[in-house]
């Protein structure tokens, strides 16, 4: 089980420094990747998931962020954390890839999609430039692109949104990662170039054996790709189980809204439920629960201490206080 | 539905913009269709089909290059400017970014009162106490009208210019992609808000996404568009039910479903959307299309009806 393990993230805190003060972007969230799975991280806008994928790779400094002492990010019981910027350039696009949600700006425009493949593989895999042209010719043919041969010499702004998003997972995927994080793959896509993007991740997944780390604000987008999934919050970790007991048994006041306020394909409500009131500002720091002021189980309690991420019999974690007697009663067994 | 019972009725409406070199982009390419009193019809594609563009070709915002669009009898496309200008406060529109479509130096108040001061109702103190009320409807309070647009969340602002479209009360309004910037959570709220407002001033709304569960959501009636072209239109129970297009087919199958429990047949496309400066002959799907035949590319496919009222532009619909 242990050596399944390929990512653990424990206590992760990200903050920025801003004009108007401190805002805790991420706010201590851990948890585990292993081999081969596909992990969804879920929320809303200004939850904190994109931070934390930019606070794995240690890309967030460049944003004004701070990783807080105390948080750790280890692959493969290797702490990322402590690594100089040339250790981690070495970790970034060989064991840990990325795909950023916007196409039309994540390639340059002023090279070929040769170059910008070529260099990546020269980079990493410390092969010839012939050798590393032949790896891109067979990655772009597996993406799906066709005449890779004549498309290589072409520059980004002669693609399609969807060709770009291949070329990116083309890139992201030649070097061999064991992790790959895709931030908001599909979003900039239309539903059925989306479908083409998912259909492709999915089949490469079994080919490369990586784990991903797929980052979305789309409920179906993960009820398709995800192994398990992860609900945060205003920068925390609300709950977290298999995809099976998310959708079906979704524990948290706040999932069970967020899944009963989208409007469903397969039937039709009258009315939608909707979550009232706003997500908190994260300027002023919250007291309790951060979910508390637009929950509809919230006691007194909830303003008092913020909720641990309890573990429940099932091996879920939910951050609530419904569920602190069911926790201990695990806790006993 | 039959004309009699049409709020606004467009007829064979094209927009072409001029390209470089003589080339012509047929963004909206000869569409019709009607819009019920108090009905909501759904407009769904993908991005680049014309649903935009169609939006505000409806409303004389932008030039049609031929056809007409009826409402009360008049064709509004033929109207001269100040007389147009007077029927649109029964003709509204909400665009999608509600940080763009506000003013960021006028105050909430302001903002709303706006088409009431442009087209002289009411009183100063009518106009104010309508003002008030309206975005208290929305769900405002009154020591919120004095503040500035970036005072206010993403939610709330929509909720804003939904109140300046109404105030001056529409039988119709446009709404271009309204709930694609908000978050679920608040998309929901800003979807049972304009639900409301339809069944207790009876607009009819023209509600152009490329989100379909939203559009079922909200649809009495939906019509697909692709490449310029309204390929299929129906009840909506019939297109979710039923769908004629093999393109409508493949747009419903692409959907994540947010359910572990439900396993579909996926049709995947193929390929990309064709340019609109140089779209096939012929049928315009045929180059992804599953069923496509000779015919298919020889010849255009034109709206067919069944008796229920569901249209759709396909060689080999009910074949």
């Amino acid at each position: 089980m242990e050596d399944n393990v390929l990512l653990q993230v424990s206590h992760l805190r990200t903050q920025f420094e801003t004009k108007e003060g401190i805002i805790p972007a991420v706010d201590d969230i851990s948890f585990t990747v292993e081999r081969g799975q596909v992990l969804g991280i879920v929320g809303e806008s200004g939850c904190g998931k994109s931070v934390t994928s930019m606070s794995i790779l240690k890309l967030i400094e460049k944003y004004n962020g701070r990783i807080l002492a105390g948080s750790s990010v280890k692959l493969e019981g290797r702490e990322l954390l402590g690594l100089s910027e040339a250790e981690m350039c070495n970790i970034r696009g060989r064991e840990i890839a990325m795909i950023f949600q916007d196409p039309m700006t994540s390639l340059n425009p002023v090279f070929t999609i040769e170059r910008q493949m070529v260099e990546t593989i020269v980079r990493h895999k410390k092969i010839g430039r012939k050798a590393a042209h032949s790896t891109a010719v067979e990655w772009l043919a597996k993406v799906g692109i066709p005449e890779p041969e004549k498309r290589i010499k072409e520059y980004p702004h002669q693609l399609s949104g969807g060709m770009r998003q291949r070329v990116i997972i083309a890139i992201a995927l030649s070097c061999d990662p064991k992790l790959l994080i895709a931030d908001e793959p599909t979003t900039a896509l239309d539903v059925t170039i989306q479908a083409q993007i998912l259909d492709l991740l999915r089949k490469l997944k079994d080919e490369v054996n990586a784990a991903i780390i797929l980052i979305t604000h789309d409920m179906g987008v993960v009820a398709e790709m995800a192994d398990h999934i992860l609900v945060m919050y205003a920068g925390r970790a609300l709950e977290y189980g298999t995809k099976q007991q998310i959708f079906r048994n979704p524990r948290h006041p706040y999932t069970k809204g967020l899944l009963a306020s989208i409007p469903r394909m397969d039937r039709q409500e009258e009315r939608l439920f909707s979550i009232e009131g706003n997500v908190p500002n994260l300027l002023k720091p919250v007291e309790g629960c951060v979910f508390r002021e637009r929950c509809g189980y919230a006691r007194e309690a909830c303003g008092s201490c913020r909720p641990e991420l309890l573990s429940l019999p099932d091996e879920s974690r939910v951050s609530c206080l419904l569920y602190e007697k069911e926790a201990k009663e695990s806790a006993h067994e | 539905m039959n004309d009699s019972n049409a709020l606004l009725t467009v007829q064979n409406v094209k927009k072409y913009f001029k390209g470089t070199k003589g080339c012509q982009v047929k963004a909206v390419d000869d569409v019709s269709f009607a819009v019920a009193k108090g009905e909501t019809l759904g407009l769904v594609g993908e991005s680049g089909c014309g649903k935009s563009t169609l939006g505000r070709t409806v409303l004389n915002l932008v030039n049609a290059t031929e056809g007409g669009v009826i409402y009360e009898g008049r064709d509004i496309l033929k109207l001269p400017q100040t007389e147009m200008r007077m029927l649109r406060k029964k003709l509204q529109m909400v665009f999608q970014n509600p940080y763009s479509s506000l003013n960021p130096r006028m105050t909430v108040l302001e903002a709303v009162r706006a088409p009431l001061d442009i087209f002289g109702i009411g009183t100063k103190e009518e106009r104010f106490e309508r003002s008030r009320d309206i975005l208290k409807y929305v769900g405002l309070d009154e020591y919120q009208m004095y503040r500035y647009p970036h005072e206010f969340s993403g939610g709330q602002r929509q909720r804003i210019v939904i109140a300046r479209a109404i105030i001056s009360e529409p039988d119709f309004v446009v709404c271009d992609e309204p709930v694609s910037a908000l978050d679920v959570s608040v998309r929901a709220q800003v979807l049972n808000l304009m639900q409301d407002i339809q069944k207790e001033r009876g607009v009819a709304y023209l509600f152009i996404s490329h989100d379909l569960s939203v559009v079922k959501h909200i649809s009495d009636r939906i019509a697909v568009m692709y490449l310029g072209k309204i390929v299929e239109i129906s009840p909506r129970e019939t297109l979710y039910d039923q769908p004629g297009h093999p393109y409508t087919q493949a747009l419903l199958s692409a959907i994540p479903i947010p359910d572990t429990d439900i396993v579909r047949e996926r049709i995947i496309l193929k390929g990309d959307l064709p340019s609109p400066m140089n779209p096939p002959a012929g049928c315009r799907f045929h180059t992804r299309c599953r069923f496509a035949v000779e015919e298919c590319r020889m010849k255009e496919p034109k709206m067919r009806f069944d008796e229920s009222g569901h249209g759709v532009a396909c060689h080999r619909w009910k074949e």
